[in-house]
């Protein structure tokens, strides 16, 4: 019932949103799917999704995964508003965290990308502005960096060190209580 | 959109090219402040996201310039409103143990704003503000509370994620924190409510502010916890020996 290929003719054929990437290919969603993105759900709001809704800076192959991402995350959201009434509290509780550790896995599966699509992934978040997509980008970024000291930094993602040495010291003097 | 640096190596540089926001919320999900502020020498533009900018510039705005000061001096004053940002800087008052109070006896004047700038070596701060208060995380000076010990702000309007953001990755030293009859800026917190996240925090007081996605407290050294709100409440933290707690179920 849920799904949205189920040719329920009067909710989901009427909420479909065509997303255009910027090699001009095209993906059909709902607008619940569509709506986790802010900057999609503000032009659904201003009436400016007539004749799809062309994403310049998202390519096909980042926007499929990002359809992907959201169509997971849609029906979370849909899940939970659903079957709240028709469990007990109890029941309720166990679909429920089975579900979150169901959506964990998937995020994790999700994340097992190289990271140049990583990259990608974080710029369409941010310019989608879909906050938890953004979110769950950047733990993996901040987890990547985690303990690792400036030079491996450096080194994992190509960062040319510009600073002077004489700067680098000065920095290191200013923020030596990082350093302890 | 971020354009790719190649090195001499020919790997592509992806992540400087990302915006300050983005690169702020990664440092924010860093497990330390002191990991986040590490990556101030990885390059220039690092160091500009860090927001440690040593180069002299105006310091502090004339109401929040350092009185003579000798430790635990302090002084009550009302203070105007500024408005925008022109110049907060690193405050670097002369002595250590420096308190900052700052109240005033206004009614409500959240349309105006108030920046707090970072001040290194004040170790306390204290604020009563009918006013949006904001941090120069954004600026190109900016720092951060690097001797701050305890902070108590009453009254006043916040944004949500640079408060999130200032406690995580500005406060290394914060020990002790007080929020009360604040309004957070709407739309501010994410998805999650706020989140208090602080590897140093060790007393921690909310009360009488509505916070209607919720409170999540991520504090692995909290020993004392004091709540009186009403609202959905995640609290982590496993050294925590004092419970105060006030609020009442909406049923």
């Amino acid at each position: 019932m849920a799904s949205a290929g189920s040719g329920d003719e009067k909710a989901a054929a009427a909420a479909m949103i065509t997303l255009i990437s910027s090699d001009n290919e095209k993906f059909e969603v709902t607008e619940a799917t569509a709506t986790l993105s802010q900057t999609i759900r503000h032009m659904i709001e201003d009436g400016c999704t007539d004749g799809g809704v062309p994403l310049p800076n998202v390519t096909s192959k980042i926007l499929a995964r990002v359809i992907e991402y959201c169509k997971k995350h849609a029906t979370a959201a849909a899940g939970e508003e659903g079957s709240s009434s028709s469990f007990s509290d109890a029941a309720f509780l166990e679909v429920d965290r089975a579900f979150l550790e169901e959506l964990e896995e998937f995020d994790d599966a999700f994340l097992e990308v190289d990271r140049a699509t990583l990259f990608d992934l974080i710029l369409a978040a941010n310019y989608l502005d879909i906050k938890g997509l953004l979110n769950l980008t950047c733990q993996k970024v901040a987890d990547s960096v985690k303990g690792k000291t400036p030079e491996q930094i450096r080194e994992m993602y190509n960062i040319v060190n510009d600073l002077t040495p004489e700067e680098e010291a000065e920095i290191r003097r200013e923020t030596q209580w990082a350093f302890e | 959109m971020a354009t790719d640096r190649i090195n001499a190596c020919g790997g592509a540089d992806r992540i400087t090219g990302l915006s300050d926001d983005v690169l702020h919320s990664i440092l924010a999900r860093l497990p330390s402040t002191a990991e986040a502020a590490r990556t101030s020498v990885l390059s220039r533009r690092w160091r500009r996201v860090w927001s440690l900018d040593p180069r002299p510039g105006p310091r502090l705005p004339p109401q929040l310039r350092p009185w003579p000061a000798g430790p635990r001096q302090h002084r009550r004053r009302a203070v105007g409103p500024r408005r925008g940002d022109p110049s907060p800087r690193s405050a670097s008052p002369a002595s250590s143990g420096l308190r900052l109070v700052l109240h005033t006896a206004r009614g409500n004047e959240y349309w105006k704003e108030f920046v707090i700038p970072f001040c290194e070596r004040v170790t306390a701060i204290s604020f009563c503000l009918n006013h949006k208060l904001r941090f120069p995380l954004n600026s190109a000076g900016g720092g951060a509370f690097t001797a701050l010990a305890s902070l108590e702000i009453t009254h006043g309007c916040i944004d949500g994620g640079e408060l999130e953001l200032v406690l995580c990755s500005r406060c290394p030293r914060l020990k002790k924190l007080a929020l009360e009859q604040i309004t957070l800026r709407l739309g501010s917190p994410g998805p999650q409510g706020l989140c208090i996240r602080s590897n140093s925090l060790e007393q921690l007081k909310i009360a009488h502010m509505k916070f209607p996605e919720g409170i999540q407290v991520a504090t692995p050294e909290l020993q004392s916890l004091s709540i009186d709100v009403s609202c959905d409440l995640r609290i982590v933290a496993p050294k925590l020996s004092e419970l105060y707690w006030y609020a009442i179920c909406d049923g």
